[in-house]
C-alpha cells in the first residue's frame, strides 16, 4: 500500500518533469477554458478555496496513514 | 499543558492565518477599461473603467480620474459613476506624446491611488502631448484601511500565499531537521537518530507534494498550465524524487546499522541538491522565473511582500512548521512504540 503511493507520486512528478522537457506551456484548447472559467478573474478566490482543501485533504490522509500504524499497534500489543 | 505549548501556540496562529488570510479584504484596484475608440485622437472618447473593491459611489465627491502618457496626465471632461465599481470617464481628443499607450489613474479618497498601467492604447500616427496638461490633487496613496494587496492578474488567489508557501517552508524545516540528525546519527551510531530523521523526511515529503500539487492548481489558474518550465518547479520535482527514492532505498535494506549509514550519508547528498537546486540556482543572474524574487533579485524584498501582509504571512509559516513537527513528533512516537513491540 505505502509502495503504491510512492509510486503513484514518482510517477507524477516523472511525467511533470518529462513534460517541461518537451512542450511550453502555451494556451489550452477552449474546452480546457471554459472548465476554468469561473477560476479567472475575480472569481479567482475559488482557487484559494481548493488549495486549502488539497492542504486539509492531504493532512487528514496523513493522519488515517498514522492511524493505521497505530491500530496495527494495537492489535500487536492485545495479542 | 507545559510540553505542549507549542502545540496551543500552532493552533493560535494557524487559526490567524486562516481568519486574517481569508477575511482581510483585497485592497481595491483597477481589472478592466476599455476605451469606446481606437483613435483618441480623432474626437472625444469614453473610457469604461471597472473596479475591484472600490468605492467610486460613496466617494462621488473626492473622485477624479486621468490619464497617463509619458509623466503627463490629462484629466477627464466628466466622470458618471455608474455604482461602486462601474465608471465612465469622458476624455476630450488626445495625442500621444511619443509612446501609443497610456496608462489610467482612479482616485478618491478612501481607495487611494489606483493605477492601471498599459490601460489603453491608440492607432494614432499624430505626436502632440496631452493638452491641456492638468495637476490632480492626491491626497492619500493608499486605501486607507487594513487590505491584502491588490495585484493584476492574481486578484484574490493572492491568499494562496499564506497556504502554498509555507508548505515548502515547512518542507526544508523537516528535511533540514533531518540532515541535523543525519549528522548526529553519522557521530555516534546511534539508530534513535536514524529513526528521527526518518520520520522527518517522510512528513517532509507530505508537505512538499502537497506544495507541488498546490502549486500546480495555482499556476494552472494565473500561468494558464499546470506545469511550466520554470527552474524553481523543476528543481523541487528533482528534489523530491531524490528524497522520494531515499524512501524506497531505505525499504530495500534489512540490515539496521548498514540501513542507517546508507541513508543518513545518501539524505547529505539530497539535502545538498536540494538547497542548490531550490535555493541557489532561482536566485543565479539571468535565471528566468516565474515566481517572484528570483533571477538575481532577493526572496523578499518590498514588491513581493507588502508590509500589510508580512505579519499573517509570517505567523502562517510559523503555524504550519510547527504542525509539521506536530504530526513528525506523532509519526516518531508510533515508530518507537512499534520497536517497543517487537523487541517485548
Amino acid at each position: 500500500m505505502k509502495n503504491i503511493f510512492q509510486v503513484r507520486i514518482v510517477a507524477f512528478l516523472a511525467l511533470a518533469l518529462f513534460q517541461s522537457l518537451t512542450i511550453n506551456a502555451q494556451p489550452n484548447n477552449s474546452m480546457d477554458e471554459k472548465l476554468f472559467e469561473g477560476l479567472h478573474g475575480h472569481a479567482s478566490l475559488n482557487v484559494v478555496v481548493a488549495i486549502i482543501g488539497i492542504i486539509l485533504l492531504g493532512l487528514f490522509i496523513t493522519l488515517f496513514r498514522l492511524e493505521r500504524k497505530v491500530s496495527k499497534l494495537e492489535k500487536q500489543i492485545n495479542k | 499543558m507545559k510540553r505542549n505549548w507549542w502545540k496551543i501556540l500552532c493552533v493560535a496562529l494557524l487559526f490567524f492565518t486562516f481568519f486574517a488570510g481569508l477575511l482581510v479584504p483585497l485592497a481595491p484596484g483597477l481589472i478592466k477599461a476599455t476605451s469606446s475608440v481606437q483613435s483618441t485622437y480623432s474626437g472625444p472618447f469614453t473610457v469604461k473603467v471597472t473596479g475591484y473593491n472600490t468605492h467610486f459611489k460613496d466617494q462621488n465627491a473626492s473622485l477624479s480620474a486621468w490619464l497617463i502618457n509619458d509623466n503627463q496626465n490629462n484629466c477627464t471632461n466628466a466622470i458618471r459613476v455608474v455604482d461602486n465599481t462601474h465608471l465612465e470617464l469622458d476624455f476630450p481628443p488626445i495625442a500621444p506624446l511619443t509612446n501609443p499607450v497610456f496608462g489610467l489613474t482612479v482616485y478618491n479618497d478612501k481607495d487611494g491611488r489606483l493605477v492601471m498601467n498599459n490601460a489603453i492604447s491608440t492607432i494614432d500616427t499624430t505626436r502632440g502631448g496631452i493638452v491641456p496638461v492638468c495637476h490632480p490633487v492626491v491626497k492619500n496613496e493608499e486605501q486607507d484601511h487594513w487590505a491584502i494587496p491588490f495585484q493584476f492578474i492574481l486578484y484574490e488567489s493572492l491568499r494562496n500565499l499564506f497556504f502554498h508557501v509555507p508548505m515548502w517552508f515547512t518542507m526544508i524545516a523537516l528535511l533540514s531537521w533531518a540532515l541535523w540528525n543525519n549528522l548526529k546519527y553519522l557521530r555516534g551510531f546511534d539508530l534513535k537518530y536514524d529513526q528521527k530523521a526518518n520520520a522527518a523526511v517522510n512528513v517532509g515529503l507530505v508537505f512538499g507534494v502537497l506544495g507541488l500539487i498546490t502549486g500546480s492548481l495555482w499556476a494552472r489558474v494565473t500561468w494558464g498550465a499546470w506545469w511550466v518550465d520554470d527552474v524553481k518547479l523543476n528543481g523541487t520535482a528533482i528534489t523530491m524524487l531524490a528524497y522520494l527514492a531515499y524512501a524506497v532505498l531505505r525499504n530495500a535494506m534489512d540490515d539496521e546499522q548498514k540501513r542507517a549509514r546508507v541513508s543518513a550519508i545518501y539524505s547529505i547528498f539530497a539535502y545538498v541538491m536540494m538547497i542548490v537546486l531550490i535555493g541557489i540556482l532561482p536566485r543565479l543572474q539571468g535565471t528566468d522565473s516565474l515566481h517572484p524574487g528570483n533571477g538575481g533579485n532577493p526572496g523578499f524584498n518590498k514588491y513581493d511582500l507588502d508590509n500589510s501582509i508580512r505579519p499573517v504571512f509570517y505567523c502562517g509559516v510559523l503555524g504550519w512548521i510547527l504542525l509539521g513537527f506536530w504530526i513528525y513528533s506523532l509519526r516518531l512516537r508510533i515508530h518507537k512504540l512499534h520497536e517497543h513491540t517487537l523487541e517485548s
